[in-house]
């Protein structure tokens, strides 16, 4: 693998090392993994798309900054995710503690739960992806607005903006209004 | 990443009932987790493998000289077509902004124009303070004053307004309007859009499509030297490039594809990364001037 040094301006330290590569695999894995799973709904793509992602990394690795890499690696990811791969129906199988976990109070609020699960994972698939993905980053990862801002490269009232719409596309949907 | 607290999972029936619908979503959303996911070690293992077969074949190969082109304001350049004192002749005043350039001028109004590089307006400077009508080629932010009917012109169509703020964005295959504040009128193809603060319109195919903006602000960030792409085809993102870092580029078979990314004007290879990278492509840069975008794979 070829790699041409060059001058860069003042400010810039040169790359990250493989050191700080495995950290940066162990920092984002997750969280990369699960942002483009809630994109797809697809488990097997988004691992294919992570490893692609951080494939392009390690090709570069001695160009880029690590405070740059963040939004790359959410660019580089939604890129390939955007023009490589045919948007197939997207449909969810979260795991779900609350269903698989509890200790049955009686059969039917069992029942219940179970119903609103489904119905709520199939609202998830109806949602705009833009939506969709802040919504599940919030929600499943326990990121916070700041967070989601920062990886997506959008403001904090864009991300508060999505998460409204998210919430009264489900709300509706699951109240079976729309 | 957050910890799931076990005290969570108890949930009872009569708890349950007394949700609303949004509380119920909060809660069985919260208690999701992704299926079947790789463990991370598993995972860096599978990534290990791959870089040692070195089956990514190709990198990412970078040829350029030292030199940096540098961001500032040039100088205005006016041409004075057809100066003339006879009646019924206009003399045309243009204002052009070059590649590599962005130009703010005030017209004779007062209100104010900021061109983006390779942009060009013109008026009539006798008839404007009756008429304010302009011509533009390119990219613009305006700051109308309120007054009589402002109307510019491009290619694509007419924006008319009585006083607000508004972006146009007229290249070739690409038109969009955003307006900031007040309202415009946007008239294209026979379609005319009142567009609205924070909306935007944007021409696809023949037809003008509205809508709005979570963050309008985005639309004039060019002034500040932040590119902003959804969805746009790559040709007219490397137009953009060419533009403003007053270069060539040339990209064969890298049509077909969208781009959603930022780029900054200030680096020419941190922007061409940005651009390359997500798509697969590698660039080299020849005499500071000349991009050759070519697959990765090649």
């Amino acid at each position: 693998m070829k790699t041409i040094s060059k001058s860069r301006g003042k400010n810039r330290s040169a790359g990250i090392g493989e050191m700080e590569f495995e950290e940066m695999f162990n920092t984002w894995y997750d969280a990369l993994t699960n942002y483009l799973y809630y994109k797809s709904g697809d488990i097997d793509l988004a691992r294919d798309i992570v490893q692609e992602t951080f494939l392009k990394i390690w090709e570069i690795k001695t160009e880029i900054r690590i405070n740059t890499a963040r939004s790359l690696l959410y660019t580089i990811a939604s890129n390939i995710y955007r023009n490589k791969y045919h948007h197939q129906k997207v449909i969810f199988r979260f795991a779900n503690t609350y269903t698989e976990k509890r200790i049955s109070e009686s059969p039917e609020f069992e029942m219940e739960l179970k119903e609103f699960d489904q119905r709520l994972q199939k609202a998830l698939a109806g949602l705009s992806e833009k939506n969709r993905e802040v919504f599940l980053m919030n929600r499943i990862d326990g990121l916070t607005y700041n967070d989601i801002a920062q990886n997506l490269g959008i403001s904090i009232k864009a991300v508060e903006k999505r998460m409204k719409n998210a919430m009264s596309f489900l709300r509706n949907k699951i109240d079976m209004k729309i | 990443m957050k910890e799931r607290n076990s005290q969570e999972e108890f949930l009872s029936a009569e708890d349950f009932k007394n949700l609303t619908t949004e509380e119920k979503i909060l809660l069985i959303s919260g208690g999701y987790s992704v299926p079947d996911k790789l463990a991370r070690e598993e995972a860096y293992a599978e990534l290990v493998q791959k870089i040692k077969a070195g089956t990514k074949a190709g990198t990412v190969s970078h040829t350029s000289g030292n030199k940096y082109l540098y961001w500032g304001i040039a100088a205005a350049i006016l041409l004075l077509i057809g100066l003339s004192v006879f009646l019924g002749q206009k003399d045309t005043v243009s204002v052009l902004a070059c590649k590599g350039t962005h130009i703010e001028y005030l017209l004779p109004d007062s209100s104010r124009v900021f061109l983006n590089a390779d942009s060009e307006i013109s008026y009539s400077r006798s008839d404007f303070m009756d008429n304010r009508s302009l011509q533009l080629k390119g990219e613009a932010f305006f700051e109308t004053r309120k007054g009589t009917n402002f109307m510019v012109s491009t290619q694509y169509g007419k924006i008319k307004t009585l006083g607000t703020t508004f972006n146009v964005n007229s290249r070739a295959d690409f038109f969009k309007v955003s307006c900031l504040t007040g309202k415009i009128l946007v008239q294209s193809s026979g379609d005319s859009l009142i567009v609205a603060d924070h909306e935007s319109v944007l021409l696809s195919g023949n037809k003008l499509s509205k809508r709005t903006e979570e963050n309008i602000e985005k639309s004039i960030s060019w002034r500040f030297g932040e590119f902003h792409f959804e969805d746009r085809p790559l040709a007219l993102v490397f137009d953009e490039i060419e533009r403003q870092f007053d270069v060539t580029v040339e990209a064969s078979g890298a049509e077909d594809r969208f781009f959603t990314g930022s780029f900054y004007n200030q680096d020419l290879s941190e922007a061409l990364d940005i651009v390359c990278i997500p798509m697969d492509l590698k660039y080299e840069i020849r005499n500071n001037k000349k991009i050759i975008i070519s697959e990765l794979s090649e």
